[in-house]
């Protein structure tokens, strides 16, 4: 069988058990709009660690942190990896625990509704989907692009890149639209279970096809032995480093695609399972990752700047088998696939909930799940359109998204902790953050050494109290019911 | 249920151990290597991984209560519900 026709056949295999999954999800998904959105809030330890897993990882750890390795080297791993393994279980139990405990309280189906009813005000529902629009629109398109270069690449252009883009956002709309939370999970186990798969296989492949794990780094250190120290390059001077572990830790659990699936979670031992099997699944996946960058290096040297993307890709290709090299492309696929189907659901779910209802209180649930789905048409043709521009690297794009969830965090965690937090303060809080992160993002030259976003979360932070402590908050009824009566102590 | 503060307290001890050793330079010869291919500076991170996990084991035991699912909460009259925006 000709190398086309294998991958062919193995993505086709992929994309048939996909959608196997999500007809037999949409089958046993009611009509309501929190079967439709939450999954009827039912979801167990494995469903959530995957479907939480399969959200975060994206072309980014697959592709951008290959690609990131490739010029920056070993220190690529400190600067992300490390830090997200104590990060992301920290975050789901300061703001992923109350915000689900809330969410279950008051009914709410997306952040924005929560964060609304908490602070009794519709219009921070409105502000916080519109940032919640604008930063998870660029993030798409970091998925789409790494699929759409992986399967260039694997294929020889066989498949050309706009057609791959096509195809992906095509397949995932179908089973999304249909199946909703339900469908997403549930192919995210599978998803999940691929990437993770390949990552693994990829790895020892790879190694193989380079001599061996020893003689791979070796090579490195005749090639390129600067990529094997962390050394003193820019991304990891104290001031970057430090500001930009702080953007990566908090910004996962301000995804809304992140927190709809807390809030699917059956219960606790869920939540906190899924803190236990991030780290070391973590390092199954970011290992690899950065070591395929960094013996990629030596191994395929001379790509410049975002070219550097394709490094993963290339090095299947030239060290696996055509089977694997198949499953290479489908483990790709799934890490897009599983993030995607998140995003466009969340950000349906959220047009329905947060601007639909808000504009049609009486609206039918059948209706406000048809809004959703138009919804999910339009960005996918949104994002689409952005994906041919293709403005910037992989890791570009994600650190513009990621730097903007960061200035929704303090208004997270003043409502969920802090019940003097007011609208007010909420309001000012992202407003002031996304003006100082611009501001400061405009500059040519750090300031203070610091990354902007480490700016903008200061000033989200001094605004939030500001404008709170000068403002009326709700009454204590309205917090009762989010946050439940006050524990003597004090706990979320 | 809530957390015991001595054990809220530990946990936080522990994060800022941890992020201490996270952002101070990464000790030791940068020129050796773990199992004949890991660099130092990345088997240093691996290492660390392995104690964020103890950390989070134990952020999801002791600091962690059990708790029931809270039940749906009614919505509020308009009287009951004020708001600032």
């Amino acid at each position: 069988m000709s190398l086309p026709m294998t991958l062919l056949t193995v993505c086709l295999v992929y994309l048939a058990v996909v959608a196997v999954i999500g007809a037999v999800a949409y089958r046993r998904t009611g009509s309501s709009s929190e079967e439709y959105f939450l999954g009827g809030r039912t979801a167990r330890t494995v469903v959530v660690f995957m479907a939480l897993l399969g959200t975060n990882v994206t072309p980014f750890v697959i592709m951008g942190i290959p690609g990131l390795a490739y010029h920056h080297g070993v220190g690529v791993f400190g600067l992300n990896a490390a830090i997200v393994a104590l990060g992301i279980p920290w975050t789901f139990y300061m703001i992923g625990w109350p915000a689900w405990k809330a969410a279950r309280r008051v009914g709410a189906l997306t952040p924005a509704e929560l964060f609304a009813e908490r602070l009794a005000s519709p219009g921070l529902g409105v502000v916080l989907f519109i940032a919640f629009v604008v930063y998870t629109l660029p993030y798409l398109v970091t998925s789409v692009l790494g699929v759409g270069i992986a399967v260039s690449v694997l294929t020889r252009d066989a498949v050309s890149f706009e057609l791959a883009a096509a195809l992906i956002l095509v397949v995932t709309i179908a089973y999304t639209a249909t199946g909703g939370m339900k469908a997403t999970m549930w192919t995210n186990v599978f998803q999940g279970s691929v990437f993770l798969g390949l990552m693994v296989v990829a790895f020892f492949g790879v190694a193989e096809g380079l001599g061996g794990f020893s003689a791979a780094t070796e090579a490195v250190r005749q090639a390129a032995p600067e990529l094997l120290t962390k050394g003193d390059r820019p991304p990891f001077a104290p001031g970057a480093w430090a500001s930009w572990g702080l953007a990566i830790s908090l910004t996962v659990i301000a995804f809304p695609h992140m927190l709809v699936r807390i809030f699917a979670a059956r219960d606790v031992a869920a939540l906190k399972n899924t803190c236990r099997l991030y780290p070391p699944i973590l390092v199954l996946l970011w290992l690899p990752a950065v070591m395929f960058g960094v013996w990629g290096a030596a191994a395929i040297p001379g790509l410049e700047g975002r070219a550097s993307d394709q490094i993963f890709p290339l090095l299947v290709q030239a060290h696996l088998e055509p089977v694997l090299q198949g499953v290479a492309l489908a483990g790709v696929l799934a890490a897009v696939m599983s993030t995607i189907d998140a995003q466009f659901l969340t950000l349906g779910s959220m047009l329905s909930r947060d601007v639909v209802r808000r504009l049609a209180p009486d609206i039918e649930d059948r209706h406000e799940v048809a809004w959703g789905r138009a919804f999910v048409l339009l960005l996918a043709v949104a994002t689409y359109g952005v994906v041919l521009w293709r403005p910037a690297s992989i890791f570009d794009i994600a650190t513009f998204s990621f730097s903007g969830y960061v200035m929704l965090v303090p208004t997270m965690m003043g409502a969920l902790h802090w019940r003097r937090t007011t609208a007010v303060g909420a309001i000012a809080s992202i407003v002031a953050g996304n003006a100082v992160l611009l501001l400061t993002m405009a500059r040519d030259q750090p300031l203070g050494g610091l990354l902007p976003v480490a700016w903008g979360l200061a000033a989200a932070i001094v605004a939030l109290v500001a404008g709170s402590l000068l403002s009326r908050p709700p009454r204590r009824a309205v917090i009762d019911r989010a946050m439940g009566p006050v524990e003597p102590s004090g706990a979320p | 249920m809530s957390a015991s503060t001595p054990a809220r307290r530990t946990l936080g001890v522990m994060l800022v151990v941890l992020v201490v050793l996270h952002v101070l330079p990464v000790p030791g010869d940068p020129s050796w290597t773990l199992a004949g291919f890991l660099p130092w500076d990345l088997a240093y991170h691996l290492l660390w991984m392995a104690a964020a996990t103890v950390v989070v084991l134990y952020m999801t035991g002791p600091a962690w209560p059990e708790e029931a699912p809270p039940q749906r909460q009614p919505p509020l009259s308009s009287d009951e519900g004020g708001g600032d925006a």
